[in-house]
């Protein structure tokens, strides 16, 4: 899929253009999954690509059900936001998730705890307008006090004081990576969360593994262990925010499982306005040990 | 569920005609019920280890819970139709009568075809309600 930057409007995609992105990396597996996507006159069939992409999400979405990904989420986001309110904020938090999908993240946190109750608002975002229609047809189904919009989530309409996402910083790479990360840095931003995948040389297998396991399309199955082959590293992760979002101290939570040397399967890049990091530390109270170096 | 009890009436109905049908009904009985107690021996512990699995998802730790689905669970899913055979071609090996193996071979079939055909049947269904709202 491809938008315009300016507008966000959608613009047409050639399958020629895609096979050849995918041949040049020598990726025959992605060319046949490519091959398979239904077109018209050469060009991607808009509608026929916004169902996969609600399929693939459905899916995606019960991985994480499976793995516990909202509970994972709110561990990590109520210590933040108890850091923010020790500091003296008291008006509403905003929590913006970049990239939000269908919304499983959002609607979780909204169903499922009482955050919305205590002063918090929460958003999704996404460029594609399929997948919020989706996130807010079932946000509606359930009642839930949260809201999907369709547009950039780091627009000057849209100020989130946590910006959170889920399996998107991987896509953004190099000077990429820095530009997404910078455009944190705003007066009212107090901390980010980009929860992804941990890469490890048996990450791709595990990914490969459980989406053969799970998921039906195989846009999904080979994005997943793509997406766990492509992964950051913890290194790149924080350099990447250090340099591009100074403002923020930034580090890794997560990264082991307890006291082991194993690695968990997602880690998190934590970025935090440096005042807060005390109170973070207090917040997170048992799990605060899982908290690397924040600089 | 629906699936599962299509299958189970039709293993017992295949069950009771063969019985019906054979001319060593005591000893086809005797001969069945040997067969599913060595059965017991397969699926007793992969069940049990299923069970203890998610019993462990009680204690509220969510990396206890995912940690659950990727070392257990998901393992156990993708053995699960070579636990089946296994348990079965256990079961009837030792078996003294051919009703026996036909019997136990045309049951594995079907456990084997019910998950192939839930997942077309639940793959259309999922279509289905994506052309409703996309």
């Amino acid at each position: 899929m491809q938008h315009d930057p300016y507008t966000l409007a959608r613009l047409p995609v050639r399958k020629r253009d895609v096979l050849e992105v995918f041949m040049k990396f020598g990726n025959r597996k992605a060319m046949r999954v490519v091959e398979a996507l239904p077109e018209r006159d050469g060009v991607l069939d808009e509608k026929e690509i916004d169902r996969l992409l609600v399929r693939t999400h459905w899916e995606m979405q019960r991985l994480g059900e499976e793995f516990y990904h909202g509970p994972r989420v709110y561990e990590l986001l109520r210590g933040v936001i108890d850091a923010i309110r020790r500091s003296g904020f008291k008006d509403e938090l905003k929590v913006v998730d970049v990239g939000c999908g269908i919304g499983y993240d959002i609607r979780w946190l909204a169903a499922r705890t009482e955050l919305t109750k205590q002063g918090v608002e929460l958003t999704g975002f996404d460029l594609n307008s399929a997948l919020i229609h989706e996130a807010n047809r079932l946000s509606a189904a359930e009642r839930l006090p949260c809201q999907f919009l369709h547009g950039d989530a780091f627009s000057l309409d849209h100020a989130g004081h946590i910006f959170v996402s889920t399996g998107v910083i991987h896509h953004f790479r190099g000077a990429g990576l820095r530009e997404f990360l910078r455009r944190h840095e705003r007066p009212e931003t107090q901390a980010f969360l980009h929860f992804d995948f941990q890469p490890w040389f048996l990450a791709p297998f595990g990914s490969w593994f459980f989406h053969f396991l799970r998921m039906r399309t195989q846009v999904a199955r080979h994005d997943g262990v793509l997406s766990a082959a492509r992964a950051h590293s913890a290194g790149t992760l924080t350099e990447a925010a250090r340099n591009a979002a100074p403002g923020f101290a930034s580090g890794i939570y997560g990264a082991k499982i307890w006291n082991t040397p194993a690695p968990r399967v997602f880690h998190t890049l934590i970025g935090i306005r440096r005042p807060l990091i005390d109170g973070l530390g207090k917040a997170l109270g048992r799990q605060a040990p899982r908290l690397g170096e924040l600089r | 569920m629906l699936g599962a009890q299509v299958i189970s009436t039709t293993a017992l109905v295949a069950l009771l005609v063969v019985n019906r049908l054979s001319p060593n009904q005591a000893e086809l009985v005797g001969d069945l019920e040997d067969a599913a107690e060595r059965m017991l021996w397969v699926f007793v512990p992969y069940a049990l280890a299923v069970v203890g699995s998610l019993a462990l998802r009680i204690i509220p730790s969510t990396d206890l819970r995912s940690a659950t689905s990727v070392f257990a669970l998901g393992p156990f899913t993708a053995i699960r139709p070579l636990v089946m055979v296994a348990g079965v071609l256990y079961g009837i090996w030792r078996s003294q009568l051919l009703e026996t193996r036909v019997l136990g071979l045309f049951i594995l079939g079907l456990m084997l075809s019910l998950e192939f055909f839930l997942n077309r049947v639940v793959g259309a269904r999922q279509e289905r309600e994506i052309a409703e709202v996309v």
